[in-house]
């Protein structure tokens, strides 16, 4: 009790709680803007924070960190376009939700979900972080794949009475994901050279499937290019009776994500897209998915904002860090003399909690910020398309090319905005393209792992208790929804 | 046929992913990362593909479906969905010559003149203001550079940034 004291003591300055304030919004900012992320953002203050005290520095972190996983989601739903890698799954129905007039709701689904899944991934931080610590490690293999399998099984609910055609696409995106060099044996596969040595980063994907295909179609349509968007949008909270209604979805995207983000290096884009693949699986109406329904957007903003409070607990108790941003908060902690680690809760408990609490608070700031930035960004949705759609594209072609500073990527981006706009034409979902092309160097390189340490037996997948469970429910679940979709001809329309 | 749009849509997947296949198989490394080598994953991906896209491919010429619901007629429309493309196409040749702060402008102002916008204040205002606002915020704020051309322009654009 005295260690809760002293650190809620710690917290509860004027100093402190203003760079929580400062931090929480310069990370929705961050997160909003494509281009710009919270990895970037905590990179850049880390010398600021060498002049502060280290409570001060590690909160002002850890809230840029909390907000820049929710601020992705703001352009997502309102221009298709997500401000960082996390929201990538938020467009999906985010957008949809926005075409319909439904952005403040959207919007409001997005800021509440991602405040419960970072509260929740700080509760459980806070409670057993180092018995979680443990579990995560213990992951092999095998235990990877088997959780890229289940979330590659959303194609199959996603492509409704086009399953084909949905298989098409997801396997188009695992194809692009094997573009560049081998992670195994270096063999350059497709480069063309040396042009796509670095492989295709699946966020110039994104946003060319998505914001340029969307901006190609709206110029082929020449009354969308000149509508005017007269929709008065801010956000709006959804009722506590409709997130009761959704209250095992949401409690199940906080777990997925907590669990997710404790694994070193999968993070919180995996964990959004394996949150939106849980919500279609559980659904009843699995086929509403991708129209615009506050379910999918609720499923990967919990589980993206509560894997960044799980990715801090293999920082916090064994030094390694769960993510790009916290391999980066390191940083934050050493230029303060501090090494992360199951040493520094016996040397510096107060400092512990102190964290624990500045996230908290974070999490909470994030609703007020969020609701800020928001309406900043919803004002441009009253702008004419013919305005909007140029500036987008400048915000589009800058968000591609500041991820590796290559205008290859940009050119990437172009060719994915055209294979989106002709896919969108002939009705084949884009959505397992981008799912393909995030998880499919995760699947290729653990099952080539995996099949290594199990001397090629096939079978030693299904052996191990956890990656054979979640292996054997990625199967069943896949072959219900043949027999929903092929067996039962169940008619399902493929809205995209 | 009346999916014709379609159908190419398809036969370029399938012929892409024969086009690719052969290629894996000069990608073999012997004795380095085990049994499955770098080729062993693309290889059932594009298998995959060329199983479904030849299915559908088969399925149009013998259904003969009726024309897709979302498809857009020919006209006007198309040819400015085309002349977008084409800007955009000139926007990225022309950005590592002549630099982000010279050819946004010109690209904004054009494209929005393409989607119908005749405001001319708007048009040159938007264009030049969201320039600088991308400059300052990029490589002012957060130091990430934008392209910055070549030459004569290479130097003007490093007055800037």
């Amino acid at each position: 009790m005295d260690i809760w004291l002293g650190a809620i003591q710690m917290i509860m300055t004027p100093t402190t709680l203003f760079f929580i304030a400062a931090g929480v919004f310069l990370g929705v900012v961050l997160g909003s803007v494509p281009g710009l992320n919270s990895t970037m953002g905590t990179a850049l203050l880390i010398p600021f924070t060498f002049v502060m005290e280290p409570i001060n520095g590690l909160a002002l972190l850890a809230a840029v960190y909390c907000g820049g996983t929710y601020g992705g989601s703001i352009s997502a739903i309102l221009f298709n376009v997500p401000g960082a890698p996390e929201a990538s799954a938020t467009v999906f129905d985010g957008y949809e939700m926005a075409k319909k007039g439904l952005a403040a709701e959207a919007l409001g689904f997005a800021i509440i979900c991602s405040c419960l899944g970072g509260l929740f991934s700080v509760l459980v931080m806070n409670l057993v972080s180092p018995q979680l610590a443990r579990v995560g490690l213990s992951f092999s293999q095998p235990e990877y794949f088997a959780l890229a399998i289940a979330a590659l099984t959303l194609i199959a609910s996603l492509g409704g009475g086009g399953m084909t055609k949905a298989f098409i696409s997801g396997l188009i995106g695992l194809f692009l994901a094997t573009i560049g060099l081998d992670e195994m044996t270096a063999t350059q596969r497709f480069t063309f050279g040396k042009t796509f040595i670095g492989g295709i980063n699946f966020i110039p994907a994104i946003i060319g499937a998505f914001a340029v295909g969307e901006i190609l179609a709206r110029t082929q349509d020449a009354q969308g290019a000149v509508e005017v968007l007269l929709t008065k949008v801010s956000t709006k909270l959804p009722r506590i009776r409709e997130l009761i209604k959704m209250k095992w979805l949401i409690l199940r995207s906080a777990v997925i994500g907590t669990a997710i983000g404790i694994l070193p290096g999968v993070g919180a884009t995996t964990a959004a897209f394996i949150g939106y693949s849980e919500a279609v699986r559980w659904s009843k109406t699995p086929e509403k998915f991708g129209t615009g329904i506050p379910e999918g957007i609720a499923g990967p903003e919990t589980a993206n904002n509560a894997a960044s409070g799980g990715a801090m607990v293999p920082l916090l108790t064994l030094g390694i860090p769960g993510s790009a941003t916290t391999a980066v908060i390191i940083g934050g902690f050493l230029v303060h003399g501090l090494q992360p680690g199951p040493m520094l809760f016996i040397n510096q408990p107060k400092l512990m909690f102190a964290i624990f609490i500045a996230m908290y608070l974070a999490n909470i700031l994030m609703l007020f910020a969020g609701l800020g930035v928001a309406k900043l960004f919803a004002n441009f949705r009253k702008v004419r398309y013919s305005i909007l759609g140029p500036c987008i594209m400048v915000f589009a072609v800058v968000g591609a090319f500041a991820i590796r500073n290559d205008l290859t990527d940009c050119w990437i981006m172009l060719f994915c905005g055209l294979t989106g706009f002709y896919m969108k034409k002939y009705r084949i979902p884009i959505a397992p393209m981008i799912i393909g092309l995030v998880l499919g160097s995760l699947t290729e390189v653990s099952f080539r792992k995996g099949m290594t340490m199990a001397d090629y037996e096939l079978t030693a997948f299904f052996l191990r208790p956890i990656g054979g469970t979640i292996l054997a429910f990625a199967i069943l679940s896949i072959a219900y929804n043949i027999y929903r979709n092929m067996i039962a001809k169940k008619p399902i329309e493929l809205d995209q | 046929m009346k999916n014709k749009g379609e159908v190419v849509f398809l036969a370029a997947i399938f012929l892409g992913s024969l086009y690719f296949l052969i290629e894996t198989f000069s990608f073999q490394v012997p004795g380095i990362g085990g049994r499955l080598g770098p080729g062993f994953w693309p290889q059932m991906i594009l298998i995959a593909l060329l199983i479904l896209s030849g299915t559908l491919i088969a399925g149009h010429f013998l259904r003969r479906l009726p024309e897709a619901k979302g498809q857009k007629k020919s006209g006007p429309a198309n040819y400015k969905y085309l002349l977008a493309l084409a800007l955009m196409i000139g926007y990225f040749l022309s950005l590592p010559v002549l630099g982000f702060i010279l050819t946004t402008p010109i690209f904004m102002a054009v494209f929005m003149v393409l989607l119908g916008e005749k405001l001319w204040g708007w048009i040159i205002g938007v264009s030049l203001g969201l320039t600088v606002i991308v400059v300052i915020l990029f490589t002012k704020a957060m130091y990430v550079p934008l392209p910055r051309g070549k030459g004569i322009f290479l130097h003007f654009s490093q007055l800037f940034y």
